[in-house]
């Protein structure tokens, strides 16, 4: 059997940690790996693009918004000056830079990155995995408007391709599945969010690990399904399960924590009030 | 989606430094790598990684 290659270097290594929710290890790595691209002699715009591209994601992930978009904004501006620079890699950044608007709730000014970064992809078609992503991301962003048609529309043809292969792009089809099970939830469909959550949340601990930060996100939607389909006993443990692992990955003041709590305290005062 | 080339494997042989270094440092025995192209691209050529937006409800009394 030929060995498998391991990462070596700092922005290699880092984004590894990254992808484990492992974020303290990866910081310093990723955070030297952008200096020594700025370093460089002569520089590569490119790699330097990479790398804070790079960072940008960790910096999303623990809720630095504004340095990740700062991030983003120079990867973009060094991608759009250099003469080699691959489509799909603006593609990417314009996905990112919609990411960070979503999580800052400025949803219409990330739907307009999202929509150019689709479009490229679209623009060079052939990679359908890619283009399938970026209409998930999408769709999240309309879904933040309450623009549930074209947002539904999008989560089922974006998870009509990732089932396609469906062992390949389990990660792919969680997201899209939390998602679509969210909207729905929004919209009171309960059994049929329920559903596509149980999905989501056996689809991340099969693919992260049961302490992954990433399954905290389906196991609060599913609370939120159950609360509200009056089975409190099964949301309180959900949101205990959720709550659990965004204090011990994210820490205390992470909005995803912070969220995680606040479900929580509903949800237990809901039962104190059925109780009385 | 992969294209058939891109799930083409691609072999890349070992010399016998490489063979040693691999063995040093992974403590594994090994005369090639393989990898299929589309794999190869990600390590040559790796593309600029993209984030999920992921919905997280925040649950209202109602």
């Amino acid at each position: 059997m030929p060995p498998t290659p391991q990462p070596t270097s700092p922005g290699a290594l880092g984004a590894l940690h990254r992808s484990r929710g492992e974020f303290a290890l990866a910081e310093p790595l990723l955070r030297a790996a952008v200096a020594a691209a700025e370093q460089a002699e002569p520089r590569d715009a490119l790699a330097l693009a990479a790398a804070l591209n790079s960072l940008g994601l960790l910096c999303k992930d623990v809720a630095q918004y504004d340095e990740a978009r700062a991030l983003y904004d120079r990867a973009l501006a060094l991608l759009q000056g250099a003469p080699a620079t691959d489509p799909r890699d603006v593609a990417a950044v314009y996905h990112n830079l919609g990411g960070i608007e979503h999580a800052r709730g400025n949803h219409a000014e990330g739907e307009a990155f999202a929509r150019r970064g689709l479009a490229i992809r679209e623009g060079i078609g052939g990679d359908q995995l890619a283009i399938a992503v970026d209409m998930v991301a999408l769709a999240a962003l309309l879904d933040g408007q309450g623009k549930d048609d074209e947002a539904e529309r999008l989560y089922v043809e974006a998870l009509r391709i990732l089932e396609a292969d469906a062992a390949a792009n389990a990660g792919e089809i969680a997201v899209a599945l939390n998602d679509l099970g969210a909207l729905y939830t929004r919209r009171g469909e309960l059994e049929r969010a329920e559903a596509v959550l149980v999905r989501a949340v056996s689809l991340r601990k099969q693919a992260l690990g049961a302490s992954h930060p990433d399954v905290a996100v389906p196991l609060n939607n599913l609370a939120v399904t159950c609360r509200r389909r009056g089975d409190l006993a099964r949301a309180a443990a959900l949101y205990a399960e959720a709550l659990a692992i965004c204090e011990r990955s994210l820490g205390a003041d992470h909005p995803r924590t912070i969220t995680c709590r606040e479900n929580a305290a509903r949800c237990a005062a809901a039962g104190s009030d059925a109780a009385a | 989606m992969p294209t058939r080339d891109e799930k083409s494997v691609v072999r890349i042989d070992l010399t016998a430094p490489q063979r040693e270094q691999v063995r040093r440092t992974t403590g594994r025995e090994g005369e090639a790598i393989e990898l299929t192209a589309q794999e190869l691209e990600e390590r040559i050529a790796p593309r600029l990684a993209t984030n999920h937006n992921e919905t997280l409800l925040a649950d209202a009394r109602d």
